[in-house]
């Protein structure tokens, strides 16, 4: 269903992206980890919505903007890369996390840890996995949607999917041998 | 191994069905790293939705909102101008063609003061080169006006017609006469298809227009379908009697 300009489409257009502007603004944030940057970006992506909301399909709105809005951050980024600011999305040069040594931090300890300690630790996790775990876990999109929003196959959002939280146990497992919730392997 | 490991995490979030999800599940009694995985995926899956906040800004939100209405402004009045762009150049082109219509049907044509003026210019006046005999002034009217009953030459006594030029104004041929009385000289333009002088005063008397030109008082006026100017170093007043001297002579038999 294509929809016709006008006001209806206006107002259409501003209920569908209300109801998801969180959604946007998470996403925003937890690419760009600036607050004022996550505004621009989030608006940029409602202006360029509004602006294609003619040529959209109908079908998952969410999905829709979160693509432009993720396609408008890559875009930023490769003109950063243009520049020399030091980022990498190539995801064959990222190294795996390393395999989990000692106890893997079990539900008990994630309950224990805080937001912001499991909020740092999906910061550090690589770009594109990130992203497939937010749009995944945090946004609850279906792997078809993050296929949709990323643009990319599904078998790729599976892969992201699951080495972005192999990076995030990593993360919050040196975490907590720091802390002191879980013990350090005798080879360590 | 690295398959068996994602699969895990299809499983866990719900996208397996049908062959592959047996398979999987399979794999998940099987095999502990892969039970594991799957319990790290739920548990990943879980503390993320819980621990990780939702952002919100109302104020970036009304920012979003007022950018989308300038947009659908700035649109509606692009659609507006596209779609009856042709209507108003064409209602401005009507516009300019009746206004040069009326000009031309109904107005009375006007020439500029600055025009005029240029007539003073040694090279806009192309001297005849010999003395005017008083005989031959109703032909040069004539000629340059396209008629011969011009009272100005009709009285002699009063007025001597001592000089004579021809001048081509904006494409009209235009005529200088030197005329001389008894309180000097003065210069009459004659030109052809002109009623008046734009920058003259209009309103000085029914009659007449008079300006200034090159600091000296000229006074024109309309005869028939030409203009005569009279312009001398003496005072409008001393010209307007002048004028109306001229005027009131009886025309050429």
């Amino acid at each position: 269903m294509l929809f016709k300009r006008g006001r209806s489409a206006r107002e259409q257009f501003e209920r569908q992206t209300e109801a998801i502007f969180p959604a946007l603004m998470g996403v925003a944030l937890r690419l760009t980890r600036n607050q004022e940057e996550a505004e621009d970006l989030t608006q940029e992506a409602i202006v360029r919505g509004f602006d294609a909301f003619d040529r959209f399909d109908g079908q998952n709105f969410k999905a829709w903007m979160l693509r432009i809005l993720t396609n408008l951050y890559i875009n930023r980024y490769r003109r950063l890369k243009r520049t020399g600011t030091n980022v990498s999305l190539d995801e064959e040069k990222m190294q795996e996390p390393a395999a989990p040594e000692g106890e893997l931090p079990d539900r008990a300890i994630l309950d224990s840890m805080l937001s912001a300690d499991v909020e740092a630790a999906l910061e550090r996790v690589p770009e594109s996995f990130r992203l497939a775990v937010i749009l995944s876990d945090l946004e609850g999109l279906s792997y078809e949607e993050v296929a949709q929003a990323l643009e990319v196959p599904i078998g790729t959002v599976r892969s992201r999917i699951a080495r972005g939280r192999a990076h995030l146990r990593a993360e919050l497992e040196s975490f907590a041998v720091e802390m002191g919730y879980i013990k350090r392997s005798a080879g360590e | 191994m690295k398959d068996e490991l994602e699969l895990m995490h299809a499983l866990a979030d719900g996208e397996l069905s049908g062959e592959e999800e047996r398979e999987a599940r399979r794999l998940l009694e099987s095999s502990p790293a892969a039970q594991a995985e799957y319990e790290w995926a739920k548990a990943c899956r879980s503390a993320v939705q819980s621990k990780c906040s939702r952002h919100d800004s109302a104020e970036c939100w009304e920012k979003a909102k007022r950018q989308i209405a300038d947009i659908e402004r700035s649109r509606s009045i692009e659609s507006f101008v596209g779609r009856y762009s042709w209507a108003l150049c064409g209602f401005l082109l009507c516009t300019v063609l009746a206004a040069g219509l009326v000009q031309r049907l109904g107005g009375r044509p006007q020439i500029s003061d600055a025009t005029m003026a240029g007539l003073f210019s040694p090279e806009n006046l192309a001297p005849l080169g010999r003395e005017v005999a008083q005989a031959e002034i109703p032909t040069l009217i004539q000629d340059t006006l396209g008629r011969a009953n011009e009272s100005l030459v009709s009285v002699p006594e009063i007025f001597r017609v001592v000089g004579a030029d021809r001048a081509v104004l904006e494409g009209r041929q235009a005529l200088h006469l030197l005329i001389e009385d008894r309180s000097g000289q003065f210069s009459a333009f004659l030109v052809p298809g002109v009623a008046g002088v734009q920058g003259f005063d209009q309103e000085f008397s029914a009659d007449y227009q008079v300006g200034v030109l090159f600091d000296q008082p000229c006074v024109a006026w309309s005869n028939g379908d030409s203009l005569v100017m009279i312009t001398a170093a003496r005072s409008a007043g001393e010209l307007l009697q002048t004028a109306d001297l001229l005027r009131s002579a009886e025309p050429l038999p």
